[in-house]
């Protein structure tokens, strides 16, 4: 028996030091943006229940980590993927990647003096589709209406390299519609806002924004790409109903990555704690709420495939921005 | 006209009088008032940094603390634009103007007072606007188009140019010089880089805050330090007591068209996103200047109490403007609503047409904490304004090291940047150099908010109207603001012609 609880002993021991590895401090997560964005909230919200992931595997007796949510806005989110990458791979600093954004410059072949392959991706926190928007008074009640309008469609939008307008230029250059681009609003709300006062034809939303802005039933939505079509959108369409289902992969990833380097052992505890986060029946009825769509993986390569894949596909179109 | 539900209006005023709202409108507006009057930090920092403690927070609390920091911190960022020509927050800028001449001739205390009961009853004019716009937010936030917006820039510079008379064409200078450094930086709309000379702190261009404590601050205690002294060298620090205090509180209310004409311009600036309090002030300035009788004009920039409370009503009544856009759209009116609306968003409150239906509550505890922490500030600041004004008269050997170091700091704890520090100093050098040759300095701040989007609504502007502008007179709401830029260099000019002949007859 002594001997038992001298194994028993040894191996607690024995795992301490594998436990107290990581975290061992309090840790940061880096936004690219300001207060106030979409970035900025999902990160402060999860934040809290990542607190609780690492409180939990610790037990009582420990000092209680926190997460630090630290806005780091400038150069459409260069800066903060600069400063992460140049941080100690021991998983104390992280940082949440909009994808396709921060890989415009892989897309393109430019080097903005950070290699988006290298990072070390742990999880996916959000993650969502694209839908067509239109205002409910205008005259197009069909994606069609849209194909078959004369002259270039207007679109409003934020500005070159945003991530809504790669979505729309792949999407009319598939579709085979010129697009006149009316570039300079502040956000997707702004842009969207527009479409209702009738400055462009058309627009396109992640299908979260889309159900949070159109609350109030201002807007039609003509088209979701993705697989299923949201309940939410009756009478939309998706790509298999128009021929083209590629376009289900112009997908936008909110992405936790380290810099590059981290063991795979404080990969998978991150993994492990984004998952718990996202997870939480709290996490989950906020985002049902707020129309916020949280998704998690389950392994770091899952992460890293989805990932490339979106990077890849994007790339393809390389030309059309 | 469910918005305007009696029962939930009083339920709302009852619950902020319990003893928890109590406490978190006051701690609010304390925190806010320390926020407004460091120089760099304002009431948009102060909501960044009570993100994380208001999340365990019931959401009727968070929004008090918060509407608590909203509706003060520009109220306490004027005391330093007064006493030491230092802004506290960018928007009090524009009080700095005849503040700090009143200061320099000893009436701080009256500056301060008229600054404090214009902010409180511009915060309630501004939130009565509110009100009174519930019911029709949608219509006015869709009533302005990039082609307004563009007018609405023109006008802005058009008023800024013309209060300065007789300075007209040094005030253009300084405007232009406004402009290129407003186009530093990444360009939105063409995707192109300006004047960055590869430097990566560039990309974004320069920072307001930074500049601004620069430009007004760091330049004054250049001066100060050249010329020796004391602020207030020529005035009496007797002269400043309560009664000063007092006597300036009721200059707002003899002065009431200027009142309400500054919380009109607030609330309606506020009300276009993107636009901002800075804006707000300023124009509220220049169009006090502008209908001031010709006989007045002159005295403006050299201590005229119009000229602190024409902005300062205007500054805190944009709150309530900015809340329409905010509540009716998601669209934030102001840097502090974009901080806001993460804060609703936390707590699960979808901003948009359907808000006034489904937290409508909420939204008359936010009216209500917004009014009530703006009356606080205000008698918070004139219970403390004859003690604070006497630092007026402390010598610029003690006080220019002090008022410097809590400018780079509040420049620097802006983003922790150690280049906007430099900024700071830069601009500081730029504005003395504009002070010692007889620049008015009043139209750079304006050139600098108004130039990028002047610049973004015009290509906006072109590409609604298929490249040409002549959806300018196709608008009602075009042709109205046309009217007013018109009808201001019109007034203008008549009022220059008759001080002409005045001046022609007396001499």
């Amino acid at each position: 028996m002594r001997f038992l609880t001298a194994l028993v002993a040894l191996g607690l021991i024995a795992s301490a030091p594998a436990q107290a590895a990581f975290p061992e401090k309090d840790v940061t997560i880096v936004i690219p943006y300001g207060p106030g964005g979409g970035f900025d909230t999902l990160t402060r919200k999860l934040s809290p229940y990542i607190e609780e992931y690492f409180a939990q595997k610790a037990g009582q007796n420990f000092n209680k980590i926190k997460v630090v949510p630290k806005n780091m806005p400038g150069a459409s989110g260069k800066k903060a993927a600069v400063y992460t990458s140049k941080q100690k791979p021991d998983g104390h600093t992280v940082q949440i990647f909009n994808i396709p954004g921060h890989g415009l410059p892989y897309i393109k072949g430019e080097n903005p003096g950070y290699d988006i392959e290298a990072y070390s991706w742990l999880n996916r926190v959000g993650g969502d589709s694209y839908v067509v928007v239109v205002s409910k008074e205008g005259p197009y009640k069909k994606l069609d209406d849209l194909v078959n309008k004369s002259g270039d469609l207007k679109i409003p939008e934020q500005g070159p390299g945003s991530t809504s307008n790669m979505a729309n230029r792949i999407t009319w250059s598939t579709l085979g519609k010129g697009g006149e681009y009316i570039y300079g609003y502040k956000s997707s709300r702004d842009y969207t806002t527009a479409v209702l006062r009738g400055d462009g034809d058309v627009t396109m939303l992640a299908s979260g924004s889309a159900k949070r802005y159109n609350k109030g039933g201002d807007y039609n939505i003509l088209a979701h790409f993705a697989d299923e079509v949201d309940p939410a959108f009756p009478g939309a369409v998706n790509g298999n109903d128009i021929g083209h289902p590629e376009l289900h992969s112009l997908g936008l990833l909110r992405i936790i990555a380290g810099p590059a380097g981290m063991s795979q052992e404080v990969m998978d505890e991150w993994n492990k704690a984004l998952s718990y986060a996202v997870n939480h029946p709290d996490i989950q009825a906020w985002s049902a709420k707020t129309g916020n769509p949280v998704k998690a993986y389950d392994t770091t390569a899952e992460t890293k495939k989805a990932l490339m894949d979106t990077l890849n596909y994007f790339k393809k179109f390389r030309d059309v921005f | 006209m469910e918005a305007l539900d009696l029962a939930v209006i009083t339920e709302a005023w009852v619950r902020l009088f319990e003893l928890d709202s109590l406490f978190y409108l006051i701690l609010g507006t304390l925190i806010g008032l320390v926020f407004g009057v460091l120089p760099g930090l304002g009431g948009t920092t102060a909501l960044a940094i009570l993100i994380p403690f208001s999340m365990n927070m019931e959401p009727g609390d968070a929004i008090i603390l918060m509407a608590g920091v909203m509706g003060v911190a520009p109220t306490s960022g004027a005391v330093t634009a007064i006493l030491l020509n230092t802004p506290g927050t960018a928007p009090n800028a524009a009080t700095t103007l005849d503040g700090y001449p009143l200061s320099q001739q000893g009436k701080a205390g009256l500056a301060i007072g008229a600054a404090a009961a214009a902010s409180g009853l511009g915060g309630i004019i501004g939130i009565i606007f509110l009100i009174a716009m519930v019911p029709i937010t949608r219509e006015i936030v869709l009533m302005f188009a990039p082609t307004e917006f563009l007018l609405l820039a023109v006008l802005g510079l058009v008023t800024v140019s013309l209060s300065t008379g007789k300075k007209f064409v040094k005030s253009l200078i300084v405007g232009l010089f406004g402009l290129i450094i407003a186009s530093v930086g990444y360009h939105e709309v063409t995707g192109e880089e300006r004047f960055t000379f590869g430097i990566d702190y560039l990309w974004d261009g320069f920072k307001l805050v930074p500049v601004m404590i620069g430009f007004f601050a760091v330049s004054e205690m250049i001066n100060l330090w050249a010329k020796r002294g004391s602020v207030a060298g020529a005035g009496e620090m007797e002269a400043i007591n309560f009664r000063q205090v007092l006597q300036g509180c009721l200059e707002p209310i003899k002065r009431w068209k200027v009142l309400l004409r500054g919380s009109a311009i607030g609330t309606g600036v506020g009300a276009l996103p993107g636009v901002g309090g800075t804006v707000a002030a300023f124009m509220a300035y220049t169009i006090a200047v502008t209908t001031a009788k010709p006989s007045e004009r002159d005295s403006f920039g050299k201590g005229n109490i119009v000229g602190v409370i024409a902005p300062e009503s205007a500054n805190n009544a944009k709150e309530g403007g900015a809340l329409v856009p905010t509540l009716a759209f998601g669209i934030p009116g102001s840097a502090e609503m974009a901080v806001f609306l993460s804060v609703l968003i936390l707590h699960g409150m979808v901003p948009g047409p359907t808000i006034m239906t489904e937290s409508l509550d909420i939204i008359w505890i936010l009216i209500a904490a917004a009014a009530a922490s703006g009356v606080i500030a205000s008698i918070i600041t004139i219970s403390a304004a004859s003690s604070i004004a006497k630092l007026t008269f402390v010598d610029s050997r003690t006080l220019v090291p002090i008022v410097l170091s809590f400018a780079m700091i509040g420049s620097y704890s802006l983003d922790n940047e150690i280049y906007d520090v430099f900024t700071t100093l830069a601009f500081g050098f730029v504005g003395f150099i504009f002070m010692r040759f007889g620049f008015p300095r009043i139209a750079f701040p304006l050139a600098i908010v108004l130039g990028p989007l002047m610049e973004t609504s015009y290509f906006q502007t072109l590409r609604i109207g298929d490249g040409t502008l002549s959806i300018l007179f196709d608008r009602p709401q075009s042709i109205v603001i046309m009217l007013l830029i018109v009808g201001c260099i019109a007034y203008y000019l008549k009022g220059f012609f008759t001080r002409s002949d005045n001046e022609e007859a007396s001499v």
